[in-house]
């Protein structure tokens, strides 16, 4: 038999534990030095609750070596498996977010910002308020220079 | 691989999220929009206007998709010669649009190249200062 793979432990702000391979764990810059320092205690991820921490491991299980293939077929597979991990909740998109800028998941924090910015794209000024929520909190008159023209043109 | 539970069950957080409250994660998401879009984006509150406007996103969005990053000198270079906004929407937005988002190094230094030519040609039509180099734009032979 082969040799049993490294696990490593992390609990979330909210208690739960979770099992990770050594490999996966690795991935994550923040806690990479404890890992490596062969720490094996369970780590504690104060930032992160338990759904959003099976979620970062689900989609980091999913593409450990799996992203570098060059194998088209699995590529095409993945691409449509993310399409299916990123339909969530936008509570949940800016969760995944903040976890994956904390824990420093290179590959998930881009793709969940592009997923945001993808929303952005092809929207009204007040479709993408009402999506984020954000009130708007000009003055008449810079409501008024803006829409006036298009600023980023300005001055080329 | 199993997870064990412990404790309560997580529960949603309660306080609603707000981009503003991190500006960071906010420009990463600008830094990924097209210039159209980030113009839009400029326009929905005074948080992410200044955001918007600011050289650095626009930075970002010019070299994006461009490996290696160009060297670190570059950026003075486009400050003093405009600013990364007027590099996007002069000359790489439409290198982007013409090749159907393919971006080359090849491509860069084209674009890099057109932004020193313009920026030479105003400074030769604006002002009839002398410039370093403004003999490109204001080319007389000279009878030996």
């Amino acid at each position: 038999m082969s040799s049993k793979k490294k696990v490593i432990t992390l609990r979330s702000s909210d208690g739960e534990i979770f099992e990770v391979e050594e490999a996966v764990a690795l991935e994550w810059l923040t806690i990479k030095p404890l890992v490596e320092s062969g720490c094996t205690d369970a780590i504690p991820l104060p930032q992160v609750t338990g759904n959003i921490l099976a979620k970062v491991i689900e989609y980091c299980k999913k593409h450990i070596g799996a992203s570098e293939s060059e194998d088209r077929k699995i590529l095409y597979e993945l691409e449509s498996w993310d399409a299916d991990f990123i339909k969530v909740d936008q509570g949940t998109l800016f969760d995944l977010i903040r976890a994956a800028d904390y824990l420093t998941i290179k590959t998930l924090f881009e793709f969940t910002c592009q997923t945001v910015a993808d929303t952005i794209k092809h929207k009204t000024i007040e479709e993408v308020r009402h999506i984020f929520r954000e009130s708007n909190d000009f003055t008449p008159e810079e409501e008024k220079e803006i829409r006036g023209k298009s600023w980023w043109l300005q001055g080329l | 691989m199993v997870h064990h539970r412990r404790g309560p069950p997580s529960k949603r957080p309660t306080a609603t999220f707000s981009l503003n409250d991190h500006v960071d994660i906010l420009a990463e998401i600008l830094t990924r929009l097209d210039g159209r879009s980030l113009g839009v984006a400029a326009c929905v509150c005074r948080a992410w206007r200044a955001l918007s406007r600011s050289d650095a996103v626009w930075e970002r969005l010019c070299f994006r998709n461009v490996s290696p990053p160009p060297p670190l000198g570059t950026r003075h270079v486009v400050l003093a010669l405009g600013g990364h906004r007027k590099l996007y929407m002069m000359c790489v937005r439409p290198l982007l649009l013409g090749g159907r988002g393919m971006w080359s190094r090849e491509g860069l230094q084209l674009s890099l190249s057109l932004f020193c030519v313009d920026y030479y040609e105003r400074v030769g039509t604006a002002s009839s200062s002398c410039s370093s180099l403004s003999f490109l734009c204001n080319f007389k032979p000279v009878n030996v």
